[in-house]
């Protein structure tokens, strides 16, 4: 790419936010699996934070399309980008953020805490969905191969599980049992909670994408249903998260659901 | 009490990330127990270190070390407030995403400090085939960990780029958060100190021949203050030099040149040798003897 060219980009990168922003993301209904909705949630949640126009256009094969392979991905423009981190700071790059009154040692304690829900939430969804027999076997074979036909349906599941058992094994959770994933959530929602203390959000008196994120997870994770409910039950013992969900959700979703 | 752990070289106490981690934890708290440097983790059942025994138990992960300590009262975090303990969880989560996967490349991926540092230091500390085996087994799990912060990157270039971006990341977010206190909290150390220590004092005391993430560090004088004033506080003893292995570039280079080819030279007369008397036997040019 020529020098022009990327000038040309910066300066498209830093034009208005247009009105015809997509935001890919597999079938919610029946296709979506509970580590994909947590983070396209999350993502929206965002976005709706940041008061942005998007239509969220749902794809079978959002996956594929999406450059990272991974779920939701925005196209804006010219751009496509994939993931809560880089869309929030592809926002942040059109001077649109969450966090421009807060101290530089605020924004590394939030970037921890995305960091933690990411790794611990995170990676529990993925456990539960992949590595845990039961949800494997009723929830997440039928949802995910749905798409594919016959044998194809098979195969895709199969490869995929591979690949996820491979990445939790490398990160050393694979070898957990179910009730060290429970503990383990549970730690990550006291710490939360601790750092909450109270206030109405972690950072000053508005959300940022933490928040964002948080919601996205954590709503997802008491609203999916599960043949095993231990881990919405995990949650549901942290009044204070929940409080905070429900706040987000009738602020920017205009909606309120009993958890 | 015992723990068996990997020995140290370089004035680090020990050569692993994860030793030193457990051995720092136990100069912080106090703990009296023995701690023995060795050189073979294929000697022990567990097969890696460290390895932490106690009565009846034998454990090898950290946080399971720590909980039991936790139970036997020897505590890092007793100190802190609720808030600063949930602050702890996340800054290690960070740390541990950031400065694991830094220190892995530094140490198993770069190609220059594979080659002259790591390999020699592992095939001199280790014995003969033991140390191919282990040397295999750790750079394969190195190039995992990578793949799974970094997928998709085959190119070393572009993952060196991506690995430079997050150690600046990774050290300017520790020496703001550190700002001018001896620890992190305070003036005593937690156990977000052990964990810090244990991944900068090897990235700067190591003799690395690629100086780039050793160059960066230096940039932060903060963060170079911090490793040597834990090493005062609690490693007095430890001696700056190498035990094991010098770095000098050309010596190195010779000293391989000579031992590879003699390697192969003796596997190739092995293989030779054993085909030509396969198929001596197999013509019955030679009799073997029945024994009944």
């Amino acid at each position: 790419m020529s020098l022009y060219d990327k000038i040309q980009l910066e300066m498209k990168a830093q034009e208005p936010w247009p009105k015809d922003v997509r935001l890919f993301q597999p079938y919610e209904v029946e296709q979506i699996l509970l580590p994909d909705n947590a983070n396209c949630l999350a993502v929206q949640t965002f976005l709706k934070m940041c008061n942005l126009e998007y239509k969220v256009d749902p794809r079978p094969n959002a996956e594929a399309m999406s450059p990272t392979g991974k779920v939701p991905f925005i196209k804006c423009g010219a751009f496509i980008i994939a993931e809560m981190e880089p869309i929030v700071q592809f926002v942040g790059g059109k001077g649109i953020t969450l966090t421009e009154s807060m101290s530089m040692e605020d924004k590394a304690d939030m970037r921890a805490y995305m960091t933690l829900v990411n790794n611990v939430l995170g990676n529990a969804e993925m456990y539960i969905c992949w590595c845990d027999d039961e949800t494997y076997r009723e929830v997440t074979k039928a949802r995910y191969g749905s798409i594919y036909p016959w044998p194809l349906n098979h195969i895709q599941v199969w490869t995929k599980r591979s690949e996820e058992l491979k990445r939790l094994k490398v990160l050393g959770w694979q070898q957990k049992t179910l009730e060290e994933v429970y503990n383990d959530v549970e730690t990550c929602c006291q710490a939360l909670t601790d750092r909450l203390d109270k206030n109405d959000f972690f950072f000053g008196s508005k959300p940022t994408e933490l928040e964002a994120l948080i919601f996205g997870h954590l709503y997802t994770i008491l609203t999916t249903p599960l043949p095993n409910s231990a881990l919405a039950d995990t949650v549901k013992n942290f009044p204070e998260l929940i409080n905070l969900i429900k706040r987000i959700e009738k602020t920017y979703f205009k909606r309120e659901t009993n958890h | 009490m015992e723990v068996i752990a990997w020995n140290g070289d370089y004035g680090l106490v020990s050569i692993c990330p994860d030793c030193i981690r457990l051995i720092t934890y136990l100069k912080f708290a106090k703990v009296p127990a023995e701690i023995h440097y060795k050189r073979n983790p294929y000697w022990f059942s567990e097969s890696r270190f460290p390895i932490f025994r106690t009565g009846r138990y034998a454990l090898t992960q950290y946080s399971s070390i720590v909980e039991q300590l936790r139970f036997m009262r020897y505590s890092l975090d007793f100190g802190l407030s609720c808030k600063n303990c949930s602050e702890t969880l996340a800054l290690m989560c960070q740390c541990t995403k950031m400065l694991e996967p830094l220190l892995e490349y530094t140490l198993w991926l770069d190609r220059s400090n594979f080659e002259q540092l790591t390999r020699p230091w592992y095939t001199k500390v280790m014995p003969f085939l033991l140390n191919v085996l282990y040397i295999k087994r750790r750079q394969s799990k190195a190039r995992d960990l990578l793949e799974v912060h970094f997928p998709n990157t085959e190119d070393l270039t572009t993952l060196q780029g991506y690995v430079r971006n997050m150690a600046v990341d990774a050290f300017s977010m520790l020496s703001t958060r550190l700002g001018k206190n001896d620890y992190f909290y305070g003036s005593s150390p937690s156990s977000l100190d052990c964990m810090v220590y244990a991944y900068l004092a090897p990235l700067a005391k190591i003799p690395f021949p690629s100086k780039e993430i050793q160059d960066l560090l230096k940039t932060y004088p903060t963060l170079l203050k911090y490793v040597s004033r834990i090493d005062e506080a609690y490693f007095s003893g430890l001696r700056d030099d190498h035990v094991y292995l010098k770095i000098e570039a050309k010596d190195k280079q010779q000293d391989e040149s000579s031992s590879a080819p003699m390697k192969t030279k003796l596997l190739a007369l092995t293989f030779v040798a054993l085909a030509l008397l396969g198929y001596a036997v197999s013509n019955n040019l030679v009799s073997i003897p029945k024994i009944v």
